[in-house]
């Protein structure tokens, strides 16, 4: 019995350390305490949106940014831009058509620190078929619940996100800000 | 009676580029309502709210110099149509703030900001709020029926003076005409 109990010591010793080890640097999100952002000018009028629903798998460590695998999935149907008439518009395919493309994503390819205490992240940004790089500058608070906040800017046209008679960049700019900040728990 | 038989230039031409822009904007705004969503939607509501603001502040100004220079004198007419006539300038006045100011808190209210020919951004005196959307668009309709009630009633006015009364009422808001005397 003794000889039992302290086998099942070592072996949970040794669960825990070779799950600490494969999951060295993951960071889980608080999808609660999360957000994903983004804005843009029309006609010079400030808008604001945000996808409630994305998920995300990232193993980061800031002493080893270069090391850092981080991917990003966004549900296109949870676009809210706070009318539902603009929602429905929104998920037309000549916007962002989530019906075919239901699932917009982000891979880091590469983070690297940069001056200031922030990163930098490159990697192919996925929306409606079209992959196109992005370069991301974030900041990350350490803690028990450490924090990822970030922006990066893109071109809408670059991944046909309003076509046709919406490519006129005076009514609608081609500037789209997204803002993100995931909190997480290790 | 001496002084002026018409008013001022300026007045003049506060009230008929003011008559032109509502005319235009109370048009835009039945149209546009309807319409899907389009380039051409979005720029007939930056333009709407664009001129009301610009009546807006035309309004501010034109009060200001109405408050300063006193009208000519109107045909001889009955009291009651002297003094209705009254009440509704009065009105007119109360209209020309209300009906942008309700258009300005609707847009607010739906969580757009109005931002003046593109450039200027005007303060959201009140935030989103998706219950109080529907009373605000209402508010601002009927404030809009008013404005246009007032129109018409002006216009009928107006005819009536030229082509029943005959008495060349209409002379003191033409321009050019009839020379406008100094008292």
């Amino acid at each position: 019995m003794k000889l039992f109990s302290r086998t099942i010591g070592a072996l949970t010793a040794m669960l825990l350390l070779a799950s600490s080890n494969s999951h060295a640097g993951e960071l889980k999100l608080d999808a609660t305490k999360s957000s994903i952002e983004f804005g843009f000018s029309q006609l010079g009028v400030p808008m604001k949106g945000r996808f409630t629903r994305f998920d995300a798998r990232v193993f980061f460590d800031a002493k080893k940014p270069e090391a850092t695998k981080a991917e990003f999935g966004v549900d296109i149907n949870s676009v809210d831009l706070g009318d539902k008439a603009y929602n429905d518009e929104t998920k037309t395919p000549v916007w962002l058509n989530a019906r075919m493309f239901p699932r917009a994503t982000f891979v880091a390819e590469k983070v690297a620190a940069i001056p200031g205490g922030k990163f930098e992240a490159t990697g192919r940004l996925s929306i409606k078929g079209v992959t196109q790089p992005i370069k991301a500058v974030f900041t990350f608070s350490d803690g028990a619940a450490p924090v990822v906040d970030g922006t990066f800017t893109m071109k809408r046209l670059g991944w046909k996100i309003g076509d046709n008679e919406w490519k006129d960049t005076s009514v609608v700019a081609d500037d789209v800000t997204v803002k993100f900040r995931f909190t997480t728990i290790r | 009676m001496t002084g002026a038989t018409r008013y001022t230039n300026t007045a003049i031409v506060l009230h008929w580029l003011m008559a032109a822009m509502i005319l235009v904007a109370f048009a835009m705004g039945l149209y546009m309502v309807d319409l899907r969503i389009s380039p051409d939607k979005l720029k007939l509501y930056a333009w709407h709210k664009w001129i009301g603001v610009a009546v807006f502040m035309l309004a501010a100004f034109r009060l200001w110099w109405r408050l300063l220079n006193a009208p000519p004198p109107a045909a001889p007419m009955p009291a009651w149509q002297q003094n209705v006539s009254e009440q509704i300038h009065r009105l007119f006045y109360l209209f020309f703030f209300a009906v942008p100011v309700t258009g300005w808190l609707f847009s607010s209210v739906k969580g757009f900001p109005t931002v003046f020919l593109g450039i200027l951004q005007l303060p959201d005196l009140i935030q989103k709020n998706d219950e109080l959307a529907p009373l605000l668009k209402q508010i601002h309709l009927y404030a809009g029926y008013g404005l246009g009630g007032l129109v018409g009633l002006h216009v009928l006015a107006a005819l009536k003076h030229q082509f029943v009364e005959k008495d060349g009422l209409i002379n003191r808001m033409m321009p050019g005409r009839a020379p406008h005397q100094k008292g």
